[in-house]
């Protein structure tokens, strides 16, 4: 049996067929969904599940774990990483009620950490964008270092403006729309361009779905039944 | 049931076929349609060019078999551009399988123009590190950051990591992701360093690519798979993302005239006197 196993997978086209066909045979029986919900769906969606669950444990054992903890532990004379035990255990007394503080203390020190990080992402991320927000709308002719405004430019940037001041309105709840009318208007408007954006989005996420579709169809025309190429 | 009504009620499972058909049709009978270069690509393609000679370019992923037809494209139109360029680079994965994804590709590609592996191009490996914890320290010591290529070799021992010592020893960073990480690359890097980055999502992350963009936080962006046939437009080397995303044209195309269809004979049945379905 041994033999007849490293006899197989020492043949590098068998093994390359048989992925091939695996993968194949999975995706057909997934795309079986689209026709109506059957059993060998199900049957498949289960395999997926099993697959990744097994996937994650096993990546977290071998190159993290192993490498990352244990061989400097116990190979490398590293003893001070047992602490990350320690460390890595007490996140575990959530389950507890006697002693949950002590998982506490450690999710305590992650989002410390994690805050820290936080401002600087913040601050990195958003401040350039506000600062971009402010876009001039009369065009002019450059002067000195600074770049000139064409009219399109302008109009653009005066459309930008527009968006951005309706779409914050929308989100300004301080007034009393029933009396200020004018900011209730605006507010519509807001609402109007976020559906707009959201029709944007949501036919960005269709393309996305069908260039999925496409790279299976792809696997299946040309790695499974080899009837196109480049 | 009236025509007007048969058009408002097409079997889900015709259209299914129906879209299976146009998107195999140009994988049969391979043809090109017109690809306008959007500015966001444009802006890619102008930063490879003007990486400057010595530097090293990261291209960084955590894409998957999943998001394939999208990130591939993409990946394989940068490597060849930064081949064809002789800019050397480092793959930066983010996760297990795009360690092995990224190096099949790189390697299909080298014999083509005459690379090797630790000269011109090196794979640093999946790290399994908190992305924040490792931008901030790679961009102080690159080689103490990353140490070892995903085979395990020094990066002393490689030829193409040679004088690379920290962040401004990069000359360009794009990040090639079905998620929506690339403000860490933006914060962290570009805000901090001035690094000039670029941005590869798949077209459902594509919409929060145009603020940093309108900021000037990246350079540019490729949008999902049109953004790689965009690419390979420019490169005059249309390749697999050329040809997928005529098949994603004529999906569109079938799923636009579906809404029309579907829309005429609701209007339609209502003028006949009925209430539209």
């Amino acid at each position: 049996m041994n033999e007849a196993l490293q006899q197989f997978f020492s043949n590098q086209e068998a093994v390359q067929r048989t992925v091939v066909w695996s993968g194949a045979i999975c995706t057909l029986a997934i795309y079986t969904f689209l026709y109506r919900e059957n059993v060998v769906y199900r049957l498949f969606e289960h395999f997926y599940l099993g697959l990744a669950v097994g996937y994650g444990l096993f990546l977290v054992v071998s190159e993290i774990l192993i490498p990352k903890w244990w061989v400097p532990m116990w190979n490398e004379g590293r003893w001070w990483w047992a602490f990350a035990l320690t460390g890595g255990a007490m996140f575990y007394f959530v389950y507890s009620q006697k002693h949950n503080w002590i998982s506490r203390l450690a999710f305590g020190a992650v989002m410390g950490l994690a805050v820290g990080w936080m401002f600087q992402d913040f601050a990195g991320a958003n401040f350039p964008k506000i600062a971009a927000s402010l876009k001039p709308v009369i065009p002019h002719a450059p002067v000195g270092d600074s770049p000139g405004l064409t009219v399109s430019a302008a109009v653009n940037n005066a459309i930008f403006l527009f968006v951005l001041l309706t779409v914050m309105s929308y989100f300004f709840f301080s007034f009393d729309y029933e009396k200020h009318r004018r900011a209730a208007r605006a507010a519509q408007i807001g609402r109007w361009m976020l559906m707009l954006g959201f029709g944007a989005m949501f036919g960005a996420t269709v393309m996305a779905r069908m260039s999925l579709l496409i790279g299976r169809l792809w696997f299946l025309l040309h790695d499974w039944l080899r009837a196109v190429s480049f | 049931m009236t025509v007007f009504e048969r058009m408002q009620r097409i079997d889900r499972r015709v259209m299914y076929v129906l879209l299976v058909a146009v998107i195999a049709l140009p994988m049969f009978v391979p043809f090109k349609l017109p690809t306008a270069i959007t500015p966001e690509v444009r802006g890619v393609y102008d930063a490879v060019e003007s990486i400057p000679k010595g530097k090293l370019a990261i291209l960084s992923g955590d894409w998957g078999a999943g998001t394939l037809a999208e990130s591939l494209p993409q990946t394989e139109a940068l490597m060849r551009h930064l081949f064809r360029n002789n800019v050397p680079f480092a793959i930066l994965p983010w996760a297990p399988q795009t360690t092995t994804l990224m190096q099949n590709t790189a390697e299909r590609l080298a014999p083509e123009y005459g690379k090797v592996y630790g000269r011109d191009w090196v794979n640093w490996g999946w790290k399994a590190v908190p992305m924040v914890a490792f931008l901030k320290s790679m961009a102080k010591d690159i080689p103490g950051t990353v140490r070892q290529d995903y085979r395990g070799t020094p990066l002393s021992e490689l030829p193409v990591m040679k004088g690379v010592k920290d962040i401004e020893d990069i000359g360009f960073v794009c990040h090639i992701t079905p998620v929506g990480n690339i403000m860490l690359w933006v914060a962290f890097i570009q805000a901090v360093y001035g690094t000039p980055i670029a941005y590869a999502p798949t077209a459902v992350m594509v919409a929060q690519g145009y603020d940093p963009l309108d900021a000037k936080q990246l350079v540019g962006m490729l949008p999902g798979l049109v953004g790689g046939a965009q690419y390979e437009t420019l490169l005059n080397d249309p390749r697999s993302g050329v040809r997928w995303s005529n098949s994603l044209s004529l999906a569109e195309l079938l799923m636009i005239f579906l809404i029309v269809l579907a829309n005429i004979g609701y209007f339609a049945s209502r003028r006949a006197g009925g209430s539209g379905r």
